[in-house]
């Protein structure tokens, strides 16, 4: 999937922009504040309905305008154009997507259309951050490639948070709850073996992805290693019907402590992808650098996993990725994403690119000054 | 705020706490009956207070009558060993019009859903026990909404009802009538596949 044009209205601080891209590389260049980040942003909300910012649309609309529009032309792989507009109105805090002038009745339905992989300073919490970032990663890259796991993943946490209410009944109001309980035990075995299955099968399918990322970026030794733990003991259990029996057990087995602290306890809402460089954990020993290729490969490693699950090149978003690396690796990451297929990077340094031959042959510069382009070639 | 007749006013606000009226349709409607013939104001205002008055729950089947066994459990013409479980008086409804079902029906009320505060003793789950051990039943149908709720509820009637030893039966979920394979959701499409049946 390319993106071959894109048209922003009252969207941070762009008020009317409308901008061509090249099909290979898209350098955005500007000082801090002048907006390189919000194009990427509006990217985001076209391909994925929300900005990978901040959940609020109201922060997205300019200020004292009543709502922001987006459209955008992309092409597909095999040539097939496409016509995607999304527009916010603040008043009824209403938010439609058009495909191709014809409505789309769930937003929901639009994850995937446009695959996109994001690599921003936001994403940093995916090494840094608590379990639940890590989370967050595999099941936007599953919801992305498995539809079938996004209805799961919804499925299940409204399960999760209906069976919480209930453990927390028994915590504060010492309500009996043994019989209640056992459907929604049933149904969140059920849904809660269906993610891990998938999850599980998804960080061994991964990991080749992520080992010829991580190797190609820092051209060293280092050996990387991604590792998901589960909160439920299921041993080498990979059958599905193995893992929902498991599962049952493990939740008789916590029932008591469950009722005591009025949540759940088990489950892959709990679980952890552990990262670890040469076997000692990155979220604990690892440099900023050494965080940051780690970031840089799971992402490049995700653009390649879609890539092969979708049957169609994801749309490569790099906001201010080049700043804490090397020059070594960030010239081998530039390498590795000009030929993987259509990105867009922005960056404050623009003497960095000159010495890319391709940057003068097929890159496009779009410099951008206050919201709007002053300069593209 | 009063900008025109307190009583008018007044009519609004009550329109207005209406599910599914505003504030603007509810004056609308507060006008409209103010210009409507005074007979027919009355007939309505009659039919109000009728419904309130005479409709009640079936004693039976929990579904809302006038009527006390309802229509549908004294009819000796039907099945009365066979009841289907549904969530509303509206699911009643859905049944009835296609006209194929000649069971009895239990209406629960509700689904189970601690969000919203309904446990077991909210819905007419006594009720229905109740029904199954003292009346013949050979088959229990459960026909509840396919989301997360009536899932769960299902399983929890199907628990409880298994140790009557009557025949615990669900609708099958997948595509409707009349629509596309290549239409449908990968949920929906998953859902038909897990409930094929041998042909």
């Amino acid at each position: 999937m390319r993106l071959v044009q894109l048209a922003i209205e009252t969207f941070r601080n762009h008020f009317n922009t409308l901008i061509d891209f090249s099909e290979t590389g898209n350098i955005i260049l500007g000082n801090n504040g002048e907006g390189k980040t919000n194009i990427i942003e509006a990217i985001s909300c076209l391909c994925l309905t929300k900005s990978f910012f901040t959940p609020s649309d109201a922060i997205i609309t300019m200020f004292g305008q009543p709502g922001y529009t987006v459209s955008g032309i992309f092409k597909s792989d095999c040539g097939i154009e496409y016509k995607a507009t999304i527009s916010y109105t603040k008043v009824n805090s209403a938010k439609i997507y058009s495909l191709n002038r014809k409505k789309i009745d769930h937003l929901s339905n639009v994850i995937g259309l446009f695959p996109v992989v994001i690599v921003s300073p936001e994403h940093a919490h995916i090494t840094f951050g608590g379990p639940q970032e890590r989370r967050k990663f595999i099941d936007g890259a599953l919801s992305q490639t498995h539809r079938l796991y996004l209805e799961t993943l919804l499925e299940y946490r409204q399960i999760l948070k209906q069976r919480n209410v209930l453990l927390m009944n028994a915590r504060e109001k010492n309500e009996r709850i043994d019989a209640t309980i056992d459907p929604w035990n049933e149904a969140f075995a059920r849904t809660g073996t269906l993610l891990l299955v998938k999850r599980k099968e998804f960080v061994s399918e991964f990991r080749r992805y992520f080992e010829e990322a991580f190797a190609q970026i820092t051209e060293s030794a280092e050996k990387p290693s991604i590792e998901y733990q589960c909160t439920l003991d299921i041993g080498d259990a990979s059958a599905q019907e193995e893992i929902e029996v498991l599962f049952k057990q493990s939740i008789a087995k916590h029932f008591v402590n469950e009722t005591k602290m009025g949540f759940s306890l088990i489950g892959p809402h709990r679980d952890e992808l552990l990262f670890s460089i040469n076997g000692s954990n990155l979220r604990m020993y690892a440099s900023q650098g050494q965080h940051k290729s780690f970031l840089v490969a799971l992402k490049m490693a995700e653009f390649s996993y879609i890539r092969e699950k979708c049957k169609e090149t994801p749309i490569l978003l790099l906001d201010d990725v080049l700043s804490e690396l090397d020059t070594r690796r960030a010239t081998n990451l530039l390498k590795a994403i000009s030929s993987a297929g259509q990105f867009a990077l922005t960056s404050t340094e623009r003497d960095f690119f000159a010495k890319f031959p391709q940057s003068s042959k097929s890159w496009k510069i779009i410099e951008v000054k206050n919201g709007s382009i002053c300069y593209a070639n | 705020m009063v900008f025109t007749a307190t009583s008018l006013e007044e009519l609004a606000e009550h329109f207005a706490q209406l599910p599914g009226i505003g504030r603007k349709t509810a004056h609308r409607l507060a006008l409209y009956i103010l210009k409507m013939p005074h007979e027919e104001v009355s007939a309505l205002a009659n039919a109000l207070l009728t419904v309130k008055e005479k409709v009640r729950y079936c004693s039976l089947c929990a579904n809302i009558t006038e009527n006390d066994p309802c229509i549908i459990c004294s009819d000796p013409k039907r099945d009365h060993s066979l009841i289907c479980v549904v969530e509303e008086p509206n699911d009643v409804l859905a049944i009835e019009k296609t006209n194929e079902y000649h069971g009895l029906y239990h209406v629960l009320g509700g689904v189970l859903s601690p969000l919203d505060g309904i446990g077991p003793e909210e819905l007419k789950i006594k009720e229905l026990l109740h029904r199954v051990s003292t009346t013949h039943i050979d088959e229990v149908i459960l026909a509840l909404n396919p989301n997360v709720e009536g899932e769960a509820t299902t399983l929890y009637l199907a628990k409880l009802l298994k140790p009557f030893g009557m025949k615990v039966t669900r609708i099958a979920r997948g595509l409707p009538v009349g629509a596309d394979l290549e239409f449908a959701d990968e949920a929906t499409v998953t859902r038909a596949l897990e409930g094929r049946i041998v042909i």
